[in-house]
């Protein structure tokens, strides 16, 4: 009680100023020189061998390393949404991509991260995994993405929960939950009668009308920021792939015309150079209708991931780097 | 501007302050006003730009119609007539700027009509400026307002602590202050128990607030898919979202104002602890509910030939109905008055009845009311408050989905249920701020809980989930 009724008295009402503002601004410094030494998001010095992990808020970690880290460490970029955040960007031989990916993230969360990464800054290449849900609103789903963020890395709540859960990690209660590259690990995967009971859950849900699953809406607005960021990677990378990932066949044939609209609207995004994998393609019916490469009805499981990853090294390892006019079949529906 | 923004810790509010003493302390009182008067415009421009000006108009209006009400003998036609017409541009400047849309919509919905329905932002601090503007021509049509001139109504009506949020302040609370010897010499107690009360609000808003705010926005986010325990989680976050933020925007109000030797009327004091809803309104929006019995309640009941029990139940009824709708131009804000009007009318009705009630029952049904009503205030239509009361009360759906909270990292979330758990300690076990800034003496143990609450306040301003105010768009 004495804490908040202020029973002893030993200091003057002038005295009280002086400390409380002394006290404020001493704390303050050294939560800033402590934040500024550690680090965690490589802003303030050059990261050099030390790997930067994701701790905490993944939109935040991934927001504040696209403003150095990946820039100074990294030879391209991953851009998408929870489609790819799984895909093993490490095993991209001769080159390190960052997967910046953001679970639940549109169009709105990739755009400044995509900006950041490419202001006054080239990279060899850069991926896009153009998913429906990027543009299906242009609404940002949190308000974590934004230029404050940069200096809350000086002290913030958000910075304290990234404390804790890499104290966490470091201590072994929790599992790591990226790699260094930006890749969300994907801790365990439903049994393969769980998956199908998914995508057919999807497929029924879809059909009666009470799912987002199958909404292939483009907010006019998000279509142009999707537009800005293709160009802005397109303009700042040596190669850009681009590609549309697999949607299990049941799933994809009760919305084939829906697709095929949205595609020729994705299309129109596209320039001759870029390379496009449709993984929605004819020439992949067999990654989409084997059950074992989903989680769900819109999500990789591991397995599947490795196919698409396999892919995409395949066709950007076919493509010659000095010679960005490779000719990438604009696949066919 | 905000309160809770480094811009205005950091520079406007020192700033301001070391103007404010210097020309004290050079014994130019008569710059004074003027200097209090500039920074509250320029905290109001800082806020919005594009409503400085009709705060100007509605300042110079109001200065002209008292000026004017002032100078006809008492109860002479002339001096009703300028009541009238000030009261009734009051109302319709009020009506134009905050109602407009909605009354539009009404008249399309009622009469087939086509009229174009544009919502802009409510003006800044309409409701609040407008309100103490009211009350300030009825003192003056009823010789309450003494020594009014044109000069101290510009401090009065634009004075930045409270112009944009409250407290609802008179003319009699406020303007003797301003020409108080007093005025203008730095009184260290006061600028001490103004920094603490003023810390004090901050950690409400932007650590306790906040802290709610993402667990009650998640929750009405999914409102038609909450389970039972979802949606009272979401309901009860919400209660304490908007107590501490309000209760932190009035002591970080009432600290400011005590920093320039202005004291201004306390608006809360621990309301989730009634024990019936009339008295929640003794200690809910105090000042608010102060205009709403001597500028509503009274004059209505005045106004009746015959008063008898049935009309005073009738007239309270009206009263909140008009509270609800000065919230917000919504039907959510009038379902929100009406159930206050009626808990207010069974109250009465009980108490008439001489009932008694066990406390703890009477204090869980006054707060289970409460939440219940808060629900319409933070809906954004009827159908979303009722699907979230539905799912309150309805054991159909599953008794627990944590969907909603998925979006919130699990480390903020245990965060947040620590701050939570504070936050009901202090709602139900703290002293009330009032009775922290009564007790205030420095001492050693007041440092270091302000070092420590201001600390902990500006990590949480510093963080991108700091949000605005609840009241700011009110």
């Amino acid at each position: 009680m004495e804490l908040f009724l202020g029973a002893s008295s030993t200091v003057t009402s002038k005295q009280f100023l002086v400390y409380v503002a002394t006290g404020v601004l001493s704390l303050a410094m050294l939560v800033v020189s402590f934040n500024m030494r550690v680090d965690m998001y490589g802003l303030f010095r050059p990261a050099g061998t030390r790997p930067l992990y994701v701790f905490g808020e993944e939109r935040v970690a991934k927001y504040l390393h696209s403003f150095r880290y990946i820039r100074e460490n990294f030879d391209g970029v991953l851009l998408g949404s929870s489609t790819s955040a799984i895909l093993e960007t490490k095993q991209i031989k001769g080159y390190r991509i960052y997967n910046a990916s953001i679970v639940g993230g549109n169009v709105e969360d990739v755009k400044p991260i995509a900006q950041n990464i490419f202001s006054d800054h080239r990279v060899k290449v850069s991926f896009i995994c153009v998913h429906r849900y990027l543009t299906n609103d242009h609404a940002q789903k949190t308000d974590l993405i934004t230029p404050k963020q940069y200096w809350s890395a000086l002290g913030s709540p958000q910075l304290l929960t990234a404390y804790v859960s890499r104290i966490a990690v470091d201590l072994g209660l929790i599992g790591r939950r990226y790699d260094e590259y930006g890749t969300q690990y994907l801790r365990s995967e439903p049994d393969t009668e769980t998956v199908q009971r998914n995508i057919s859950d999807t497929v029924r849900a879809i059909q009666a009308g009470t799912t987002s699953s199958g909404n292939y809406y483009i907010d006019p607005i998000a279509f142009l920021h999707l537009r800005e960021v293709i160009d802005l990677a397109r303009r700042n990378s040596q190669q850009l792939v681009i590609y549309f990932p697999p949607v299990p066949a049941p799933v994809l044939a009760v919305r084939a015309p829906e697709y095929h609209s949205y595609r020729r609207s994705m299309d129109t995004l596209l320039e001759p150079g870029d390379i496009v994998v449709d993984f929605n393609a004819p020439g992949y019916a067999g990654l989409r209708q084997d059950v074992h490469n989903f989680v769900d009805g819109s999500h990789l499981s591991q397995a599947g991931a490795r196919i698409v990853l396999q892919e995409l090294a395949a066709t950007l390892a076919q493509t010659n780097l000095r010679n960005p006019a490779i000719t990438a079949a604009k696949t066919t529906f | 501007m905000n309160f809770n923004s480094f811009t205005f810790i950091f520079l406007f509010l020192p700033a301001a302050l070391v103007g404010f003493y210097v020309l004290g302390t050079m014994q130019a009182k008569a710059s004074l006003k003027p200097w209090l008067l500039a920074a509250s415009l320029a905290f109001f421009a800082a806020g919005r730009l594009q409503d400085l000006p009709l705060l100007m108009a509605s300042i110079t209006f109001n200065c002209i119609v008292a000026t004017r009400l002032t100078s006809f003998p008492d109860r002479s036609r002339g001096r009703c007539a300028v009541f009238v017409l000030g009261l009734s541009g009051n109302l319709l400047f009020l009506a134009y700027f905050k109602y407009k849309a909605f009354l539009v919509a009404l008249a399309n919905q009622w009469m087939g009509l086509h009229l174009a329905v544009s919502r802009p932002l409510f003006p800044l601090g309409i409701s609040f400026y407008t309100v103490y503007q009211i009350m300030l021509l009825v003192d003056c049509y009823e010789n309450l307002a003494q020594n009014y001139n044109w000069r101290d109504h510009l401090v009065f009506a634009g004075f930045f602590p409270y112009v944009t949020m409250g407290p609802i302040v008179r003319w009699k609370q406020i303007v003797p202050q301003l020409n108080g010897s007093d005025f203008g010499k730095p009184r260290w107690d006061n600028l001490a128990r103004g920094l603490y009360i003023f810390v004090i609000g901050l950690f409400k808003k932007v650590v306790l607030a906040d802290s709610f705010f993402r667990w009650s926005d998640a929750g009405f986010n999914f409102a038609g898919s909450l389970s039972l325990v979802g949606a009272w989680i979401t309901a009860l976050a919400f209660t304490c979202q908007l107590y501490f933020d309000f209760s932190g925007y009035t002591d970080m109000a009432i600290g400011v104002a005590l920093m320039f030797n202005i004291n201004l009327p306390a608006n809360f004091n621990t309301p989730y602890r009634s024990q019936s809803v009339i008295e929640f309104w003794r200690r809910w929006h105090i000042t608010l509910s102060n205009f709403i019995t001597t500028y509503l309640y009274t004059p209505m009941i005045r106004g009746m030939r015959k008063v008898s029990f049935g009309r005073m139940m009738l007239v309270t009824f009206i009263a909140m109905l008009i509270t609800g709708f000065w919230h917000g131009a919504s039907w959510t804000f009038v379902v929100f008055g009406s159930l206050h009007g009626l808990g207010l009318v069974a109250n009465q009705v009980w108490k008439r009845c001489k009932c008694q009630m066990p406390g703890p029952i009477a204090w869980a049904l006054t707060f289970i009311f409460v939440v219940i009503t808060f629900v319409f205030f933070n809906s954004r239509d009827l159908s979303q408050a009722g699907e979230i009361v539905r799912s309150m009360f309805s054991i159909r759906t599953a008794v627990f989905s944590y969907e909603p909270w998925l979006g919130i990292d699990r480390i903020d979330q245990a965060a947040g249920i620590v701050w939570m758990l504070l936050g009901t300690f202090i709602l139900y076990r703290a002293p009330s701020s009032q009775t922290l800034q009564q007790n205030f003496r420095p001492s050693w143990v007041t440092v270091a809980a302000t070092i420590a609450l201001a600390a902990a306040a500006l990590l949480y301003t510093n963080g991108v989930v700091s949000r605005s105010f609840v009241y700011r768009d009110f």
